[in-house]
């Protein structure tokens, strides 16, 4: 029996796979040992978590786009120079024509690889997916020195106030849900703070419902009540801040959120009364134009109760690929660029570049004026999961995509080359409360499929870069635990043998929490659209479709709108309908429900919603809106 | 007194988990259905191994028994596929699978009963809203919550009125 970790979202689920003559892919559960999934109970997707590997529509060779959507078959050994001649033309001159993007779902060292590949080549254009979503809490917890305060799923079953801020773990994240159902029975109270009456909202004692965008007011009227009580500590907060909260009366925010005055008071009251807070939170928050403010205010609330806090990671590596430093501002471990000279040392290489580079939305946009000329993308459907890339990918000159299935990002593609799937190489994961996993390779990948890392090797190699001469993934993460602090007791030879998972190795810092307030706040006209994810699938769908069970049972997502609106539009259950901002449209069918708030539409992410948001980028804030947007609705036959 | 899959439906999610699991176990069917019945408010249902089962009462075959641990199972070889026992049992449960030409239904997870462990539907189950437990198992349970419900209004009767503890 192989130990393996689930390919699907954050919570890092992990179950034994059995190999029986009739059946080749037995899943187990694990109850024999301390794993994040409490019991080894598994969702949907984790019990269906094979059938997407034995899919008959897997890419396994490489290929070469005669023209758009036409392929012909190449080797490796030409998709490889291919690649190679077109990167070396850039290489000397303009390296940061090329941006590299890799998904939130590669391997550990497939991630460090990529970074590396790219850093060697002479940019430091690399992003991730998560960044938007769970690199912005990494990052603002990070900044404000409250990792002491990261929490584990054993502290939420301990705690005695759950609140779940922008999330809707009984769809999203079951198993993590499990822990704050047993902190439930043991007395807790669970405060919900989402627009949606969704079915996380069925076990709160509390629901506020602020309007999609506002959750910075809430929070600013939560930290102004708090100032008034005993136990909370204000004292490191400043003239500036004490001005900004001081304009959040539970009144003035009642206007601006729809949340009833007397509700924030109630929670402020609970608040107070709780001594083991944790407060966990998703993308509903961290996605919008002012994640990064939001969730800073979120970590003073939670430092002035000293409460504890945990960022959902919505794929399953999204906490690895921010450690890997796969992002452009950050080196591996979470160091800057001030830091390049152990990278220099480490790699052999003194023309590592120290700028900072571009992220994904910065990218399109840039690839829409021609500045960028070149993709790499890696385990990603951008096409559908970002807002405009279609148009970027159909601007660049040359796309290479990486992957296991053909998706509409590897339609655009110039070169596709065939990945394995995550449970096809051995390789380590890190979940949302930052355990480092390794998991076991269950079956080859299908014909001339190979691993990311493999790949990238043969690419280092073929370009002439020094260090890429890695034959097993546990030399990679021998590198890994000497230059990544965090990862300095995951070496190889511990990993592979601990069962459990190894935790960050690194001392959270002794220096006091930065205390941060905002009011900055995107502005959105009703109706705003906002997108969810279900739990049978999973982000743009490209393993989920392909999963018969998942499939069956997760098809026709509806659009839901208010009884309010539905009647105020004149559209009844069952109509088509088409959602359209100035950027793209969305057709799909509607339910009339009554779990949203009238002036919100929710519409399911997995069939490309996110394509209506349009990728504005908040100049303040550097973010761009990926939550909401405003929008019309029009019925269509 | 036999086990069976017993559902606190407060708890469930939702989420298909028991499905997908049922599917995996018995080569891609299904035994036991969530039912939502309105928006926010599920629960899934299976096969209740009935006492006085209907099913088996009707069987012209004889095909449908009772096991060691007290489920309802059909013996494949000899079901003639007449549905009867879909049209006998109050809730509908056994299906015909129109490759095999038989009736196919919950059978607790036998395979997984051999091996001692708990049916894979409750296995699974991320918000224990399935139990594994017999009747007399499911009234302490009841009881128990009962009781700490009592406790509690106790507590605060003697908050009220000045009690001594």
């Amino acid at each position: 029996m192989q130990l393996i970790t689930c390919p699907y979202c954050g919570t890092g689920c992990r179950a034994y796979v059995k190999k029986e003559l009739s059946h080749p892919f037995m899943i187990e559960y694990v109850t024999d040992i301390n794993v994040p999934n409490d019991r080894g109970k598994l969702c949907p997707k984790g019990n269906a978590m094979f059938e997407h590997m034995i899919s008959k529509e897997r890419l396994k060779v490489p290929l070469k786009a005669v023209e758009e959507g036409k392929f012909v078959k190449i080797s490796w050994k030409d998709a490889i120079s291919e690649i190679a001649s077109f990167i070396r033309s850039y290489m000397k001159d303009d390296p940061n024509k090329l941006m590299f993007i890799a998904g939130g779902k590669v391997s550990n060292e497939s991630a460090y690889l990529f970074q590396k590949l790219a850093r060697n080549i002479g940019t430091n254009n690399v992003d991730n997916t998560s960044h938007f979503c769970h690199g912005v809490s990494v990052k603002a917890i990070l900044d404000s020195n409250f990792e002491r305060n990261w929490a584990t799923y054993d502290d939420i079953e301990d705690s005695n106030l759950v609140i779940i801020w922008g999330a809707n773990p009984a769809e999203t994240f079951p198993l993590i849900f499990r822990r704050v159902l047993k902190a439930k029975n043991k007395g807790a109270k669970i405060i919900v703070i989402d627009p949606r009456k969704t079915k996380t909202t069925k076990f709160a004692s509390a629901h506020l419902r602020p309007f999609p965008g506002t959750d910075i007011a809430l929070i600013n009227a939560l930290i102004n009540l708090l100032m008034g009580r005993r136990n909370a500590k204000s004292a490191h907060l400043t003239a500036s801040d004490l001005e900004i909260i001081g304009k959040y009366t539970p009144e003035h925010v009642e206007k601006i959120t729809g949340v009833p005055a007397a509700e924030i008071e109630k929670i402020v009251r609970e608040i107070v009364l709780a001594e083991n807070g944790v407060i966990l939170w998703g993308s509903g928050i961290s996605m919008h134009s002012n994640g990064y403010d939001v969730v800073r205010s979120i970590i003073t609330l939670a430092s002035m109760m000293d409460f504890k806090v945990l960022p959902l990671a919505g794929q399953n590596n999204s906490q690895g690929v921010m450690d890997m430093g796969v992002v452009p501002d950050l080196l591996p471990g979470y160091r800057t660029y001030d830091d390049i000279d152990i990278f220099k040392e480490a790699w052999k290489n003194d023309e590592l570049p120290s700028e900072m580079g571009l992220d994904i939305a910065r990218s399109i946009k840039e690839a829409q004026k021609c500045n960028i000329s070149a993709f790499y993308i890696m385990g990603a459907n951008v096409a559908v999961s970002f807002p405009e890339a279609e148009k970027a990918l159909r601007r660049a000159e040359f796309v290479v995509a990486q992957d296991i299935f053909p998706t509409p990002t590897t339609e655009l593609a110039d070169i596709i080359l065939p990945a394995a799937a995550f449970l096809e190489s051995d390789g380590s994961t890190t979940n949302a409360e930052r355990r480092i996993q390794w998991s076991s390779r269950v079956k080859w990948p299908p014909r001339d499929a190979k691993p990311d890392w493999a790949i990238l090797c043969e690419l280092g190699n073929a370009l002439g870069l020094e260090g890429f001469g890695f034959y097993f993934p546990e030399e990679i993460l021998r590198e890994i635990s000497t230059l990544v602090p965090q990862y300095a007791n995951a070496g190889p030879r511990t990993l592979t043998r601990t069962p459990e998972g190894v935790m960050w190795s690194t001392e959270p810092s002794s220096q006091p929490t930065k205390m941060y307030t905002s009011d900055k706040m995107p502005s959105l006209d009703t109706p705003v659209m906002i997108t969810v994810r279900y739990v049978g699938q999973f982000q743009t769908g490209t393993m989920t479709k392909r999963s018969p069970s998942l499939k069956a049972r997760w098809q026709e997502l509806p659009i839901l709108v208010s009884e309010e609106d539905a009647a105020k539009w004149g559209i009844k259950d069952g109509d088509r309908v088409k959602i359209v901002s100035e950027n793209g449209e969305y057709i799909g069918t509607v339910k009339v429900s009554k779990t949203v708030i009238p002036g919100t539409i929710k519409a399911p992410w997995h069939e490309g919603a996110n394509r209506v948001m349009g990728l504005k980028i908040d100049d303040e804030t550097g973010l761009p809106q990926m939550k909401a947007c405003s929008c019309t609705i029009k019925r269509v036959e | 007194m036999e086990k069976k899959v017993f559902i606190d439906f407060r708890n469930c999610i939702g989420c298909r988990s028991c499905e997908i699991a049922c599917a995996r176990e018995h080569h891609g069917k299904a035994n036991i259905t969530l039912i939502e019945t309105s928006e926010l408010l599920m629960m899934s249902f299976n096969c209740r191994h009935c006492e006085n089962a209907p099913c088996m009462l009707v069987c012209p075959a004889r095909a449908l028994y009772k096991d060691e641990d007290g489920a309802v199972r059909v013996k494949y070889q000899e079901c003639i596929g007449c549905m009867f026992c879909s049209i006998a049992c109050p809730f509908g449960t056994p299906e015909f699978v129109p490759e095999l030409k038989i009736m196919v239904k919950c059978d607790l997870c036998s395979h997984r009963r051999d091996e001692g462990k708990l049916p894979a539907c409750v296995t699974t189950c991320p918000t224990d809203a399935l139990i594994f437990a017999s009747e007399e198992e499911i009234l302490q349970i009841k009881v128990r919550q009962n009781l700490a419900k009592v406790e509690e209004l106790a507590k605060k009767v003697e908050k009220i009125m000045g009690g001594t503890t």
